[in-house]
């Protein structure tokens, strides 16, 4: 069997599956609230709208201990999305595309999965913005007002929750593309040396060093 | 007395002044016996815009006072243009008149919206005396700094309302554009509820300014979402919906604002504790939000609709489509990387290859 | 000498008034009426879900609102070709009855009696000449203004029951209404229409007899042209056919009322039309200083004739007993405030009629949806006269919407073939006694 490589530390997979789960139940509600006869995927309306506002605060919850963990591990380091990162997107949209054939080298996460990650917890921000006015319509309603009145939270609500479904479908796809590594690699948090879905290149092996340290 | 002639009655209007400017109103209640009950009490001028004066009809709706009571012991109305006698330039003098005398004393209460296309000239409301038209614009710019207290009284007064609405040709807008907006106190709703226009009086004759949330209405009556207190919660709650006029059930579905629209309606109720919107089964049509009535349509569909530039379409066509558009999009890149041999049974040949 | 008098505004009306006469010793030669305040929906309603015209357009008018929901979704079902179910079309009558009722109290208090009567009592209304009661009949008079108060929040409290809340009801919706009363609503509605009933019959009937008796003059001022129109109301479905009639009295000829008769003529309104001329589709574009506009009246006119409308158009067309009674006085000042009378009369006993009618477990609304493209034309009455709504859809939108109240036919401005709407007719000839307080205008121009 080949050498396995610690790739997700513990605190990260818990976390991980903490803020997927809370996504999920979100959206799941959100849409049967907005919806229930489109979307029947509750039993009815005070039990979805329960689910939301528990699960509301703990996506907050999740994100900003995410957020946290990524600056005392370090992690952020590949995690965060630099302007530098620009540079590798003209050879990782060729390689999505079709156009060119090899996997483009990057650190542990690409360009494209670092944008993402970050998105995530801006949405969940605007998300828990927008929510929260909603949520707390006459102790927010100045600010409500400013944002331009319910309705239109509302709708933007609505609308970024429809973000959130694209790009998490999106996610899900590449790491079933990447294959059952990939996934394995987030419950038990090796990932087998050799197989990866991009070259790892050097530095990352330091961090996975501290993280382990950590872990 | 009654039965004057021209010599007489051009005596009357120059020589007392004051007796034309002492009140407009033909209402029985002004007479001597009233003036002592709400004297001191700061005159109120009832001024109307852009408007359809149903405001003015719901307010005789009062009850509890009801109109005599209200008039006569209550409050001090000193110039309403549906109950004032005054026709032509004595209308605009008389009006002129009553705000000179109680400069910084009375409240100016306003109906309607004020349309600024035109510099105003889409609403005259009358001549003075040298001919010239006043502009509803010209009236509040020369009144309304005098007023005590401003009240805004119904939608389009409080936020433009119906008359504010797209595509606003007269360009309406509603008092707190015009004039500063701690000054303002708004009575929002199509029409308000007559306890909402007399209780916010009396609370600022007794107690003076209401408590005000932040759109200017005074809290205990704007204090809740009609959502909040509706009979039909449990429904909701349980996810009953009516789906055709006529139905029982939560409303939401036939387009329902309650969720948005801050009132007390299900606890007050309409018409003397007749009646409210959703007890007959109509949908609020969230008649008290600044968002009334562009925001709030389509009144009898749930979903608002979401307009960008040359784009008309529900949010939920726009989810839906990014939907599809993501389902598809992932399918042909998964085809994409099963034809490049990226994955499946190629994935080993191309191995092999190399 | 000529003499041009203007009154602006003349208030208490449906909405104020801008009056422009000329006199030529003590006599008006010529009028015009119009309305200096820009105001429609049409423009909002372009592109909306038509079930929304019902809320939009009741909110032309703080008084005649209920014409408007029955004409606006009278259209609607027109172009469906879908029948309302019975007990719908009964409680619209119930509504649009009761409504018409509570125009004629307010016009009579609220805008006629002021210029007959002094006030304060005892005092001088204000400067008006040629006030004749006095004493008891007076302190009668004035004591009732507030009774007038308390049967509109009556007639008010019943409507809500019916219709949720009023002003603006909610309860008129495209192929029906939302809500059928019951049996304890009925009964209390029953309750509260004797009361209405006795400040009608009683103190209404009593102040205007007061009034009549003393102004007998005024059963032969105001005449007008006397063509009358009516575009029907209060069908019940059954073979006695409606109430009032369609119908039009054009120079002592009768005319069944098709609405295809009925156009728009804008020549003196600050509208221009963008076509098609004329008719009741037709674009209308604000033009705030159009030359020879002075009124932001949309004109309706039928068969090419300005039409008197309201009660005693209403009550002449369907031969009304007591009008007819008056001959030639019952175009004037006084007839038009005893049509008014006459018509709450009947209503009252109808209202009662038709709430014995209702089926409280039958149907009262359809199941359907409006068509995703057509045009209609729906008409209701008011107490000042008919509301007429054109309505166009495409693609499931609203296309076109034109609304018309009564101020289209009684403040017709000028049309095309200079004829002059009915307040402008009735108010020429007209003889003024002090130019300054012209209460014989204001008298006739409010007699509407
Ligand atoms: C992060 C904090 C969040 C807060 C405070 C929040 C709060 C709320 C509130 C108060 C509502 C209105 C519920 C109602 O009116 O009954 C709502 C609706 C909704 N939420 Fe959230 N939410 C949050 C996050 C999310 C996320 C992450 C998603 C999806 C990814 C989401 C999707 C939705 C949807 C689809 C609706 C229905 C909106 C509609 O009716 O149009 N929410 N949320
Ligand atoms: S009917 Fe309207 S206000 Fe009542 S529970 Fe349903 S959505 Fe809320
Ligand atoms: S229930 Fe809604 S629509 Fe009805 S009066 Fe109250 S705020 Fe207005």
């Amino acid at each position: 069997m080949a050498r396995e490589l610690y790739y997700h530390t513990l605190p990260a997979r818990i976390l991980h599956w903490i803020n997927a789960a809370n996504i999920g139940l979100l959206t799941t509600t959100g849409l049967y609230i907005r919806d229930p006869y489109h979307f029947p995927l509750f039993a009815n309306m005070d039990i979805a709208r329960k689910i939301h506002f528990i699960a509301m605060y703990l996506i907050i919850y999740g994100i900003v201990i995410r957020i946290y963990y990524s600056w005392v591990s370090k992690d952020y380091r590949e995690l965060l999305f630099r302007f530098r990162d620009f540079k590798g997107f003209p050879a990782l949209i060729r390689y999505y595309l079709f156009v060119s054939k090899t996997t483009p080298e990057s650190g542990k996460y690409n360009a494209g999965q670092k944008l993402l990650y970050n998105a995530w917890a801006v949405l969940v921000f605007l998300q828990a913005v927008t929510g929260f006015s909603l949520y707390f319509p006459d102790a927010l309603a100045g600010f409500v007002r400013a944002l331009g009145g319910p309705v239109v939270l509302r709708q933007f609500h609505f609308i970024l929750t429809w973000v959130f479904i694209v790009t998490v479908a999106l996610h899900i796809y590449l790491s079933f593309l990447g294959g059952w590594s990939v996934i394995k690699s987030m419950i038990t948090g090796y990932f087998p040396e050799g197989e990866s879905m991009q070259p790892v290149s050097e530095d990352v092996e330091e961090v996975a060093e501290h993280c382990m340290k950590w872990h | 007395m009654a039965n004057i002639d021209r010599r007489q009655f051009l005596k009357l209007c120059t020589a007392s002044a004051a007796a034309v400017g002492l009140s407009q109103l033909w209402v029985p209640a002004i007479g001597e016996a009233y003036r002592k009950a709400a004297g001191g009490n700061p005159p109120i001028i009832w001024i109307q815009g852009s408007a359809c004066n149903g405001c003015s009809t719901s307010l005789v709706n009062t009850v509890h006072p009801d109109m005599r009571e209200l008039l006569s012991e209550i409050i001090d109305l000193s110039f309403h243009p549906g109950l004032s006698s005054g026709a032509g330039n004595l209308f605009i003098d008389g009006l002129y008149r009553i705000a000179t005398e109680n400069k910084g004393k009375f409240i100016l209460v306003v109906e309607g919206a004020i349309p600024l296309a035109h510099k105003g000239a889409l609403n005259t409301i009358g001549e003075d005396s040298s001919g010239k038209a006043v502009t509803l614009i010209d009236l509040l710019k020369n009144i309304s700094g005098s007023a005590r207290f401003i009240i805004a009284v119904g939608s389009c007064a409080s936020f433009g309302g119906i008359s504010a609405a797209e595509p606003n040709y007269a360009e309406c807008v509603g008092l707190e554009k015009f004039i500063e907006v701690n000054k303002v106190i708004n009575i929002p709703g199509c029409p308000p509820h007559p306890d909402w226009i007399v209780g916010t009086l009396a609370h600022l004759l007794l107690y003076g300014p209401p408590v005000l949330d932040d759109y200017g209405r005074p809290k205990m009556f704007y204090g809740g979402l009609i959502h909040n207190n509706c009979p039909r919660r449990q429904y909701f709650d349980n996810s009953i919906f009516a789906k055709n006029f006529g139905e029982d059930g939560c409303l939401l579905y036939l387009g329902c604002k309650g969720p948005l629209a801050h009132g007390d309606c299900p606890t007050r109720l309409w018409n003397s504790t007749s009646s409210w919107c959703v007890d007959v089964n109509a949908p609020c049509i969230g008649c008290t939000d600044p968002s009334f009535p562009d925001l709030t349509m389509p009144f009898y569909k749930r979903m608002p609709e979401i307009k960008g530039p040359g784009i008309t379409s529900t949010a939920d066509a726009i989810g839906i489509g990014l939907g599809v558009a993501t389902a598809a999009g992932l399918g042909a890149h998964l085809a994409g990387n099963y034809f490049t041999g990226r994955i499946g049974p190629r994935k080993h040949k191309e191995e092999e290859d190399v | 000498m000529a003499e041009r008098i203007t009154i602006h505004p003349l208030n208490r009306g449906l909405r104020p008034l801008r009056l422009e006469v000329e006199a030529e010793s003590g006599r008006i030669t010529s009028a015009r009426a119009g309305t200096t305040y820009y105001w429609d929906f049409e423009k909002t309603l372009r592109g909306k879900d038509p079930l929304d015209a019902v809320q939009i357009t009741q909110r032309t008018n703080g008084l005649d609102f209920v014409a408007h929901t029955t004409a606006s979704v009278r259209a609607l079902e027109e172009m469906a070709g879908v029948k309302p179910p019975q007990n719908s079309v009964l409680c619209r009558n119930i509504l649009l009855g009761l409504d018409i009722i509570y125009g004629h109290i307010t016009h009579f208090y609220q805008t006629v009696v002021p210029d007959y009567v002094p006030f304060p009592p005892g005092g001088s209304s204000y400067g008006l000449p040629d006030l004749r009661i006095n004493g008891e009949p007076a302190a009668k008079i004035q004591k009732n203004i507030w009774a007038s108060f308390a049967a509109r929040e009556l007639i008010h409290r019943t409507m809500a029951v019916i219709g949720g809340k009023v002003p603006h009801i909610c309860n008129v919706v495209y192929g029906g209404i939302t809500y059928l009363v019951n049996s304890p609503d009925i009964l209390k509605i029953q309750a509260i229409l004797k009361d209405i009933s006795r400040f009608i019959t009683g103190e209404y009937a009593d102040d205007l007899g007061t009034l009549e008796n003393n102004y007998r003059d005024y059963f032969n001022i105001g005449a007008g042209a006397g063509n009358f129109l009516s575009t029907g109301e209060f069908t019940t479905g059954g073979p006695a056919g409606s109430l009032i009639p369609a119908r039009a009295l054009i120079g002592n000829k009768t005319v069944e009322v098709d609405k295809e008769m009925i156009s728009m003529d804008c020549t003196g309104s600050k509208y221009k039309s963008l076509g098609p001329e004329g008719s009741l589709a037709a674009e209308l574009e604000p033009v705030p200083d159009k030359p020879g506009g002075y009124s932001w009246v949309k004109g309706a006119v039928f068969a090419g004739t300005t039409c008197e409308v309201g009660a005693l158009a209403r009550m002449t067309v369907s031969g009304n007993p007591a009008i007819m009674g008056l001959g030639e006085t019952a175009v004037s000042v006084l007839g038009r405030s005893r049509a008014r009378f006459e018509e709450c009369q009947i209503l009252i006993a109808r209202i009662n009629g038709w709430l014995a009618q209702l089926l409280p477990d039958e149907e009262y609304a359809l199941k359907s949806y409006v068509p995703e493209e057509g045009e209609a034309v729906g008409t209701a009455e008011a107490s000042h006269g008919p509301v007429v709504h054109y309505v166009s859809v495409k693609n499931n939108k609203i296309h076109r919407y034109n609304v018309f109240d009564a101020f289209s036919w009684n403040l017709c401005p000028l049309t095309a073939n200079r004829k002059n709407g009915p307040v402008e007719h009735a108010l020429t000839g007209v003889a003024i006694a002090i130019p300054e307080s012209p209460v014989e205008i204001y008298r006739v121009a409010r007699s509407f």
